[in-house]
């Protein structure tokens, strides 16, 4: 319950991205994430979920404050399997063009150089310093 | 039977060279920790490829903590170290920008009358930097006003992509240089059954098109073929020497973690500037009681990197980074030479860095993380996709207090001691990065960008290991000569970005890999004269 609040704080969701606690099973069950969880639950008010949710922004912002290290720790993990969360993919797809998922083997398309964009730089004059072997 | 060579180190230069010398017919050995490293296993194949680049393929071995890795004790290094076990080395996870040096860089003594001069010129290194590029494979133009003529590249360009272009427009409404970069990644098949780029974007997860060419996929098969013995999970913990301090060979753990002894005619160290200088530290011996060619004390001293500002660029329309070969497109070297106008001395380039995945563009990197709580959502949407970064990659200037160590607490799996790294920032250089987040700052107004927001030092761009064995010719000033063989031992050469005498404001590796071939070919040429342990 806890882990689904404190998640929902940082993560609130919107009118399209869902809310934080999406990934809170996959969380605590991750190898490398999971104890980033563990130690900020651990820090946690014991009235953590009754509190109206600007206060728990609050709380978090204190914990932060004085525990940054492992606070940043729980945002990177939070973050890293929030948007990789299939829901989230989705909302990523529909608002943005940004293709979710793996990058291969799919790709974008290489399109070919335009030379004719070198117009300008190509005619300058050389521009790297002469060296006393250059001019010999 | 003896071999002519052991090589520790499978990376950019251990491949490069182990390949020259056996093609010349020579008996070569390379020892290396890692293993091989599938570019079908990369993770841009899986859905959580970003969530492997902040774990499992993590740039920082402390991060990583992979089997092969060891760790660094970094607590008092203002940038963090970026590098890769494995064969290939940190090619495996590297962007793949190839700028050669240009000639000044091998002459600030002369110039500007900081640091040192190399012992080598531009002009000596050029064919060297040739016959790397062909095997490399390079995608760029030659034609670069900022740099001395070059052969043809091999393919043509990557494409710059939205943002670049802008940029470029940019450069020439302010009358600055600016060239596509050159870059060692297929923009069409090149080598052996190496295919092109399809611009899927995180490069530094490797590459199962091959296109990246990293030197698993570019040296190694030439090199085994050519009969390299490779012997991988061989972690070597000393270069062993005889009474007169000639190399004999080296001892290493096997990957059942039995000691083994290699004897070898020469031994070649590949293991970048930070696994070489430990190495180095770790191989004491009567003759050598600091470490191996460690009469002047200098070895592990004069790490530099590239120190790194960066500004970053958003745009109110997307500009869609997520596509193309992360780190490179355009660079800029308008403030690259020393100018005495200004208050500081040498220069910097800025290169063009597309933007993030998701993840990336979350936890952050390019921009401050975005914050969590209320805010966050709109925030995500004003930023991802819609940025672009300049880099103001700096000339760092050797300083002796800017060092390898070996740790007095940390050690590896083995119980081998860890490096430790020591590294400030002098004044010149953040001078040079203030100057450089103004210009940068300056080309973002004027490509239209809505919000421009300054880093001031990137710490997670360790990527660069250079300068602790230096090269030089008077060998109470220097670890190496101009062939890159340690003055104090005749057949130990170091083959990696140890040897810089100075850094340069360039991606190192196009330089590492010519002056790896280069150290070959001479070796190649004298090695009947070379003295060897009997
Ligand atoms: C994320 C990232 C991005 C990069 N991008 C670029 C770029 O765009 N352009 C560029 O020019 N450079 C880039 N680099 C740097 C580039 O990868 C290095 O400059 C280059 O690989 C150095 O070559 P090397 O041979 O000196 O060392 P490496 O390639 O690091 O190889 C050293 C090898 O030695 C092995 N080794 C070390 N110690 C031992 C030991 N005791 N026993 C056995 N084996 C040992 C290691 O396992 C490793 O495989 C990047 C690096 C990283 C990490």
């Amino acid at each position: 319950m806890s882990a689904a609040l404190l998640l929902d704080t940082l993560l609130p969701g919107d009118e399209a991205f869902p809310p934080g606690h999406v990934v809170a099973e996959a969380l605590a069950a991750h190898d490398r994430f999971g104890p980033a969880l563990e130690r900020i639950l651990a820090l946690l008010p014991e009235d953590f979920a009754s509190q109206p949710p600007e206060a728990r922004v609050t709380t978090l912002a204190a914990i932060e404050a004085t525990h940054s290290e492992a606070f940043s720790a729980l945002v990177l993990a939070a973050y890293s399997l929030y948007y990789t969360h299939p829901k989230v993919a989705a909302v990523l797809e529909a608002s943005t063009g940004y293709r979710a998922g793996p990058p291969q083997p799919g790709g974008h398309a290489l399109a070919p150089f335009d030379p004719a964009l070198l117009a300008i730089p190509a005619v300058r004059a050389p521009l790297y310093r002469p060296t006393p072997e250059a001019e010999t | 039977m003896k071999d002519d060579v052991v090589i520790v180190g499978a990376g950019a230069s251990g491949a490069a060279a182990a390949w020259k010398l056996a093609s010349a017919g020579l008996r070569v050995t390379c020892l290396e920790q890692g293993g091989w490293v599938d570019p079908a296993d990369t993770p841009s194949l899986r859905p959580d490829w970003e969530i492997a680049r902040q774990t499992t393929h993590h740039p920082n071995p402390n991060v990583r903590q992979g089997p092969a890795d060891y760790p660094v004790d970094d607590s008092e290094a203002a940038i963090k170290p970026f590098l890769y076990n494995a064969v290939g080395g940190s090619t495996i996870l590297w962007g793949a920008h190839f700028p050669r040096f240009r000639p000044s860089d091998f002459r600030v003594r002369t110039l500007d009358g900081v640091a040192d001069d190399w012992p080598i010129s531009y002009e000596d290194l050029a064919p060297w930097y040739e016959e790397n590029d062909r095997i490399m494979g390079v995608a760029g133009l030659s034609g670069d006003p900022g740099n001395p003529p070059r052969g043809p590249r091999q393919m043509p360009p990557v494409p710059p992509g939205v943002a670049a272009t802008r940029m470029a427009r940019a450069f020439d409404r302010l009358g600055w240089h600016w060239w596509p970069c050159d870059v060692a990644i297929n923009t069409e098949s090149y080598g052996e059954g190496r295919g092109a780029c399809n611009n899927c974007g995180p490069c530094d997860l490797g590459c199962p098109q091959g296109a990246r060419s990293a030197t698993d996929v570019s040296y190694w098969p030439m090199a085994l073929r050519a009969g390299v013995r490779l012997i991988t999970g061989a972690r070597v913990f000393e270069v062993e020497t005889d009474a007169q301090g000639r190399a004999t060979g080296v001892a290493y753990l096997d990957a059942a973690g039995q000691v083994q002894r290699h004897r070898a005619a020469v031994v070649a160290l590949a293991a970048n500037g930070l696994g070489t200088a430990r190495l180095m530290l770790l191989s004491r011996s009567k003759r050598f009681p600091e470490g191996i060619a460690n009469d002047t004390g200098l070895v592990g001293r004069r790490l530099m990197h590239h120190p790194t500002g960066m500004v970053t660029g958003t745009f109110a329309d997307a500009v869609e980074g997520w596509r193309g070969p992360f780190a490179v497109s355009i660079l800029c070297q308008e403030f690259y030479e020393t100018d005495p106008t200004r208050d500081f001395v040498r220069g910097y380039q800025m290169q063009l860095i597309r933007s993030d995945g998701p993840v990336g563009t979350a936890v952050g990197g390019y921009l401050p993380r975005v914050p969590w709580g209320p805010g966050h959502h709109a925030r995500f949407r004003q930023v991802f996709g819609h940025t672009a970064s300049l880099t103001v990659t700096t000339e760092d200037l050797p300083r002796d207090d800017n060092r390898v160590t070996l740790s007095a607490t940390l050690t590896d799996a083995n119980g081998i001691p860890a490096p430790k790294m020591t590294y400030s920032l002098d004044d010149n250089t953040r001078r040079m990065i203030e100057h450089g987040i103004a210009r940068a700052t300056e080309a973002f107004t004027e490509a239209g960008a809505v919000d421009i927001t300054p880093q001031r030092l990137v710490a997670n761009a360790g990527f660069h290991l250079l300068g602790t064995a230096c090269m030089g010719a008077d060998p109470g000033a220097s670890v190496v000569d101009a062939r890159s063989r340690a003055h104090a031992v005749p057949n130990l050469v170091i083959l990696d970005g140890s040897v810089f005498t100075t850094a340069a404001a360039l991606n190192p590796t196009s330089t590492i890999q010519a002056l790896a071939l280069r150290a070959a070919d001479l070796l190649i040429r004298d090695r009947k004269g070379i003295e060897v342990a009997a």
